[in-house]
């Protein structure tokens, strides 16, 4: 029963005033920053990791503000998917689908209320999965060696490739400069100095909070300027009959819970997020209504529960492996997996041993964070809809004041500033073109861990390559990388049958 | 101005260059002593192959990338970049709240706030924020060089 004990080592910690206060603060700032159109999960934690590093936070109090944002982002998106018919955070576009047809019938104060039961249900039946699984998935991954760690990041960077972006191609080079950005500083093997251009402020390598910074909260403000069109929008959410959405979710049990281990699994796999999980769960459910799904894509509330359920669940599972493997299933778990290393907490198959406080309180603080979230977000739906009438001449700016008082508070350098803004205007041509800059950031975190795990495998074996493909898992995760990599070209030739 | 294929290709050809360089740069890292088979410089090597093959096929293979629709699009996102360019430059020098004032000023006019109300909300922002993040989160923000002479 090591289950109930951490967790209720984990309640110890999760309880305590200061965590309490951050987790609710974390939740509000999140749904806030999932609400706010073009402002995401991603923007949201990584404008918020240096103020919570520079204020010399704990590690489990830092993180459990962070994963607050993270997940409380995933309630915020639907607000404005379904007001606006604009998706707040990449997760929320299915939710836009049934949400906004919904709104546009009258039944804008139904569509939230539901939702937001159905985020509420799919976040925490997930939890009750991360709760069981991943202590079981640790466990296992203890016995990993280097060379198992070397195929199950190829594998994570293969789902990468062939689900994420727009094109296999592009993700493979974003990953590749992210690897290459992280070869940057002292080699830690050899103390010889690697790609720093004798430039003193390199020589620790790329400060992780300057690139996240500079890629994702910089690049946005670009982006927002050039969308920008002096258009006024305004927005009205009504009140609902609490009790009423109660007894109507559970109608929807079935659909919610194929939705949860949907998004739960979905969001396990290396590299794929809450966006995908709902693109998929909503494909499930309208094909389990055939013959009576004529309402989908009109306002049908199923296709509104299942991919808000979904979403919330990826959410919780794409921290899984994050945890337990120490390879993130997502952008913003990468982000948050470097706010640990940050931390000095490496995340892997010991953490839940050597770092309880840290895995258990954040799953602690988890289930208490989706019970705020619910609370925040039925009666005060109201005051998030206001809030997305904000102008962006007024977010803009603070957003960008923010960027920079975290970043120069990390050392006080000009510096870093200007590297912030190099790799902010480097960042918006990459999405200019088409790039994702997921796969760049999920380089940045796994290249030291993967150079380094091939370079221990290859010691090992005094050189000789074939390490990499002799034990029984890393074979498995070879085979399962071929596979998913591989599935479009298959899909392709079986569609040309067909016709 | 239409879609066209020329930024992936010319995109594709800074990818070569950076792998060239980098490469390049691998492999003039020396090693005092090595103990393992495979040292500094292979992972870089086989970073720049990859980087190399993937940018060649991208000449190859590009994309159709439209980048502004308008002239305004292209004067924002130019103006923005600018404005932050001269915020990092000042930060220090000016020290926060003047800076910032000034930033927010600039960015709010360029989303078309009008210019009175910019002002204020640039003296409002600057002045919450330094005592918001300084003195009650105690970070460390820059009061201002000229101040201190």
């Amino acid at each position: 029963m090591d289950i109930l004990a951490g967790l209720a080592e984990g309640f110890a910690v999760a309880l305590t005033p200061l965590n309490l206060g951050l987790l609710i603060v974390g939740c509000f700032f999140g749904t806030l920053v999932g609400a706010l159109p073009g402002i995401g999960p991603i923007n949201g934690v990584a404008i918020l990791l240096p103020l919570a590093y520079s204020l010399g936070l704990p590690a489990e109090s830092a993180l459990i503000l962070l994963a607050g944002v993270y997940y409380g982002a995933e309630y915020g998106g639907r607000i404005s998917s379904i007001l606006l018919n604009v998706p707040g955070d990449a997760s929320a576009v299915m939710t836009t689908l049934d949400g906004h047809p919904m709104a546009k019938n009258g039944e804008a104060g139904r569509a939230l209320a539901l939702s937001a039961l159905a985020s509420f249900v799919g976040g925490t039946a997930a939890l009750v999965m991360m709760t069981v699984f991943a202590p079981f998935l640790g466990r296992v991954a203890v016995g990993f060696g280097p060379g198992d760690y070397v195929a199950l990041m190829v594998f994570a960077f293969s789902c990468l490739a062939t689900l994420v972006g727009s094109r296999p191609l592009k993700t493979i080079i974003g990953v590749v400069i992210g690897l290459m950005l992280a070869t940057i500083g002292i080699d830690s093997a050899t103390g010889v100095m690697r790609f720093t251009m004798g430039i003193p402020n390199l020589f620790d390598g790329m400060e992780f909070l300057i690139v996240v910074i500079g890629l994702f909260a910089i690049s946005e403000a670009l982006l927002l300027l050039e969308s920008w069109t002096p258009v006024a929008s305004t927005i009205r959410a009504q009140r609902d009959n609490i009790g009423e959405r109660v007894r109507e979710i559970v109608g929807y049990r079935w659909t919610m819970a194929r939705s949860a281990v949907i998004g739960f699994f979905v969001g396990v796999l290396p590299g794929t997020g809450a966006s995908i999980a709902s693109a998929v769960a909503y494909g499930v459910e309208k094909r389990m209504a055939q013959g009576d799904d004529a309402m989908f894509g009109k306002g049908d509330p199923r296709g509104l529960v299942a991919p808000e359920t979904a979403n919330n669940a990826a959410a919780a599972g794409a921290m899984v492996p994050m945890l337990t493997l120490g390879i993130p299933g997502s952008g913003t778990t990468a982000i948050l997996l470097g706010a640990l290393l940050l931390f000095n907490v490496t995340p892997g198959p010991l953490m839940f041993e050597q770092r309880p406080e840290v895995a258990w309180g954040l799953i602690a603080s988890m289930y208490m964070g989706n019970i705020a979230l619910l609370v925040l977000n039925l009666p005060m739906v109201g005051i998030f809809a206001r809030l997305l009438s904000i102008d962006t001449a007024y977010l803009v700016p603070l957003v960008v004041m923010l960027t920079f008082v975290g970043v120069f508070s990390l050392y006080g350098a000009t510096f870093d500033l200007v590297l912030m803004l190099i790799l902010g205007f480097s960042g918006y041509v990459l999405r200019k073109l088409g790039f994702s800059l997921a796969p760049v950031i999920l380089g940045l975190v796994l290249g030291a861990l993967l150079e380094s795990n091939l370079r221990r495998a290859l010691s090992i074996s005094a050189g000789d390559w074939s390490i990499l493909f002799e034990t029984p898992a890393a074979i498995v995760f070879w085979l399962l990388a071929i596979l998913v990599a591989t599935s479009p070209l298959v899909m392709r030739v079986r569609r040309r049958k067909a016709t | 101005m239409s879609a066209t294929t020329l930024w992936d290709r010319a995109f594709g050809a800074v990818l070569l260059g950076v792998a060239g360089l980098y490469a390049v740069d691998a492999w003039n890292i020396h090693v005092p002593f090595q103990y393992e088979p495979l040292g500094p410089t292979a992972f870089p090597l086989l970073l720049a192959a990859v980087l190399a093959t993937t940018g060649v096929l991208l000449v190859a293979r590009p994309d159709r990338v439209t980048w502004f629709t308008d002239r305004g699009q292209a004067f924002r996102v130019g103006a923005g970049a600018i404005v932050m360019g001269i915020y990092a430059a000042l930060f220090v020098p000016l020290g926060f709240m003047i800076s910032t004032a000034l930033m927010t000023f600039a960015m709010a006019r360029l989303f078309g706030l009008p210019a009175v109300k910019a002002a204020i909300y640039g003296v409002v922002l600057a002045i919450v924020g330094y005592f918001g993040i300084a003195e009650a989160l105690g970070l460390n923000v820059p009061f201002g060089d000229i101040f201190r002479s």
